[in-house]
């Protein structure tokens, strides 16, 4: 035997390092683009749950009469909204009764009402309302009393393709997520203590007017948390009529008490967990996951 | 034949050359698709929808015309002038928007002087080119806008008597996002 027909080893062993390749390439390429197909494909149904939320009133049906008060109506076909009609703007009465919905009834009728079950495709979701700060390493749930605004839903997988959309909101009715406090009305000189525990969400001195001393008519204000001559705040005449937002300085100095002295003002205080104070207003970001 | 070919040294030298760009070429597949995310046009126009939502969404909950807050963009439009910054706004602003997004924030306006449109620039950041843009419009009343806001309506006379205070002033507030 010569040595003719050798050659074939190398071009067998080519061949085959080849065909491995090939065969791992082309399996493992297309399951790339599947999986950014899958990620794509959960945005839009994220972003559509947190505008459904953020923006409808909601809806029911039974057929004969229908409305917009779907938390009156759970045991017929809803629609799920948060909103008062304005965008954005949403109302304790929904949240309340979409949280009552989820823990009187189960995970699943939630998921309907927000057309997230089908007979195509299932989605998981959770929904949230945290305050502006809060991410997805370190969420901070907003709060009322001792228990979250509005929790519902699944733990997020670590492991798995989810679709997060974040809407800015505000409440409707700013009383009904604070404690509103108006004992810093008062026509004489008078000094009020409130109790604080850091972090707060928002605590703002809101001063409309001045009150009814006629001899001592200018108004003034000082505000301080555990030194009496460490004024945080110290205006007097018209300066006075403000709104004042310390949230800010609590949270820095993390006082237990915050003392506020005035003299004819007409005014109060505004403390909340629920949010943070903006435009007048208390906000919060509403949280959409669904996976 | 084994024997043969280690013999022989003839074509040894085209099989390592294989084996070893065949290795490379699985090295080099395996650590691309494995450490790098890919980031399709599809992927970034995504992203860009969400920034774009919260930047509607941040000009939205700062638009409160019935409010005394400071932070409005009704109240800090108004006050500008020369002198004086709207910090208020600025401050709310940050407060919103997530860390790892930066802004631009402008005010579109009609100049009655040069009959003209011309932009008031709040900030001006160096953006990048990924960036998408907000707007929102606001109604103020000429009559609450400081006497020397570039915004203000200062024309007497004709029918509508610019001068009124209760002419209506039309602002675009244009808000520029960017992820750093």
């Amino acid at each position: 035997m010569d040595d003719v027909g050798k050659l074939s080893i190398d071009l067998i062993i080519g061949i085959s390092i080849f065909m491995v390749s090939y065969i791992f390439i082309a399996q493992y390429i297309p399951s790339i683009f599947a999986e950014e197909r899958g990620e794509i494909g959960l945005q839009p149904v994220a972003y559509r749950t947190a505008a459904l939320l953020a923006e409808d009133r909601g809806y029911w049906t039974n057929g004969v009469s229908n409305g917009t008060d779907w938390f009156n109506h759970t045991d017929t076909n809803i629609r799920i909204g948060l909103s008062n009609g304005e965008p954005n703007v949403l109302t304790m009465q929904r949240i309340e009764g979409l949280k009552d919905l989820y823990e009187n009834t189960n995970y699943s009728t939630v998921q309907r009402a927000l057309g997230l079950y089908s007979s195509g495709r299932v989605y998981e979701y959770n929904i949230s309302l945290q305050s502006f700060s809060s991410n997805s390493t370190s969420p901070a749930y907003v709060s009322k009393g001792d228990s979250t605004i509005l929790t519902i839903g699944k733990i997020i997988p670590e492991w798995a393709d989810v679709a997060k959309h974040e809407r800015f909101v505000i409440f409707s009715n700013t009383t009904l997520v604070s404690n509103v406090s108006s004992r810093i009305d008062t026509p004489n000189t008078a000094t009020f203590t409130f109790d604080v525990t850091p972090p707060v969400g928002a605590f703002v001195i809101i001063m409309t007017d001045v009150n009814d001393n006629s001899t001592a008519t200018q108004p003034w204000m000082q505000v301080w948390f555990s030194n009496p001559s460490d004024y945080v705040i110290d205006v007097s005449g018209n300066d006075t009529i403000d709104i004042f937002d310390i949230t800010d300085i609590i949270n820095s100095e993390k006082p237990t008490e915050v003392n506020i002295k005035v003299h004819n003002v007409k005014g109060s205080t505004l403390i909340t967990e629920a949010g943070t104070y903006i435009g007048g207003r208390i906000g919060a970001k509403l949280v959409v996951t669904v996976w | 034949m084994l024997n043969s070919l280690l013999r022989c040294g003839r074509g040894q030298a085209f099989t390592l050359e294989g084996i070893v760009s065949a290795v490379m070429m699985l090295m080099v597949a395996y650590f691309l698709f494995h450490s790098t995310i890919i980031i399709s046009p599809i992927t970034g126009e995504s992203s860009d929808a969400q920034l774009k939502q919260l930047g509607q969404d941040a000009l939205l909950v700062l638009d409160n015309p019935d409010s005394d807050a400071d932070d409005t963009l009704q109240n800090s439009l108004a006050k500008i002038n020369s002198t004086t910054y709207p910090n208020e706004l600025i401050a709310s602003l940050e407060k919103v928007l997530p860390d790892n997004v930066d802004y631009n924030l402008q005010v579109i306006y009609y100049n009655e002087s040069e009959k003209e449109i011309r932009t008031y620039s709040v900030t001006n950041k160096t953006y990048t080119s990924d960036t998408v843009s907000c707007s929102r419009y606001v109604v103020i009343r000429n009559g609450d806008l400081v006497d020397d806001s570039p915004f203000k309506y200062n024309q007497s006379g004709g029918i509508e008597s610019v001068n009124d205070p209760e002419y209506p002033i039309v602002l675009e507030v244009n808000l520029l996002l960017w992820r750093v």
